[in-house]
């Protein structure tokens, strides 16, 4: 897990008001920032978060999540999770948070329930 | 470190008191690994309760900006690995901390205390101890 940095690349999703976030490397305390900052960048209706290439998360990138998760809920708009690892959403139960987020395999799956 | 007797398997190292010093953890724990031929879910464990200590001292426990605040000591034994954590922050006993409400709202849950119910829920056998101005915490990861 060394050179632990996140890139982050922003997409425009196949739905009208949806965004594609795809993240590569760790969400910890170092990252977690940025990926907040970035969130907070343009309101869609919604935001896709490809996680299949972040190796790794901490509390503080579980903390954001939540965060941004609550801002959503509180805007009626929705954040999705895709791709998350075995061991990452062991994290999430560990943490009870897997009843909150729902983890889609892949973008194509979380883009299947966004409203056309 | 802290024992006379030299053992072949252990890794040392020490931190500076910035998040910064987040890689050169996750690159030293990941190098523990790979010479113990550890797999990937033990080096994610240990680097995730390092690092939540870690950061708990830093952004906490008064050691930003300190030089040499946190050491730590991994070694290999039969039945798992054992650590053995320190830093200079101030007082904390990650066993009697409180534990969070993962029941609460999401707004609230937030607010911390996850990092500490991680350690908790992954290592064995915790325990800790002021020893002058250090905080020092030894445990075990199974493997």
């Amino acid at each position: 897990m060394a050179d632990d940095k996140l890139k982050l690349q922003m997409l425009d999703g196949a739905r009208p008001g949806e965004k594609i976030m795809v993240l590569e490397g760790v969400l910890n305390a170092e990252t977690a920032f940025q990926f907040r900052d970035n969130v907070r960048q343009g309101e869609p209706a919604t935001l896709v978060v490809d996680m299949s290439r972040v190796r790794y998360v901490d509390s503080s990138g579980l903390g954001v999540l939540i965060g941004a998760y609550a801002s959503f809920e509180r805007n009626c708009r929705r954040l999705l999770l895709a791709g998350l690892n075995d061991r990452v959403w062991e994290l999430f139960r560990t943490c009870k948070i897997n009843d909150v987020f729902t983890r889609y395999a892949t973008v194509a799956d979380a883009e299947q329930t966004v409203p056309l | 470190m802290w024992h006379n007797q030299a053992i072949l398997t252990d890794t040392e190292f020490v931190l500076h008191g910035s998040v910064g010093e987040l890689q050169r953890l996750a690159a030293e724990t990941a190098t523990f690994c790979r010479e113990h031929s550890l797999g990937d879910e033990v080096e994610f464990d240990l680097n995730l309760v390092l690092e939540e200590l870690f950061t708990n001292a830093v952004s906490h426990g008064e050691c930003a900006g300190m030089e040499k605040a946190v050491q730590v000591r991994l070694q290999l034994l039969n039945d798992g690995v054992h650590v053995e954590y320190a830093d200079r922050g101030r007082p904390f006993d990650p066993l009697t901390a409180p534990e969070p409400n993962l029941d609460a709202s999401l707004e609230e849950r937030r607010v911390g205390g996850l990092g500490v119910h991680l350690v908790r829920q992954i290592m064995r056998d915790l325990e800790y101890r002021r020893a002058g101005d250090w905080n020092r915490i030894t445990m075990r990861r199974p493997c």
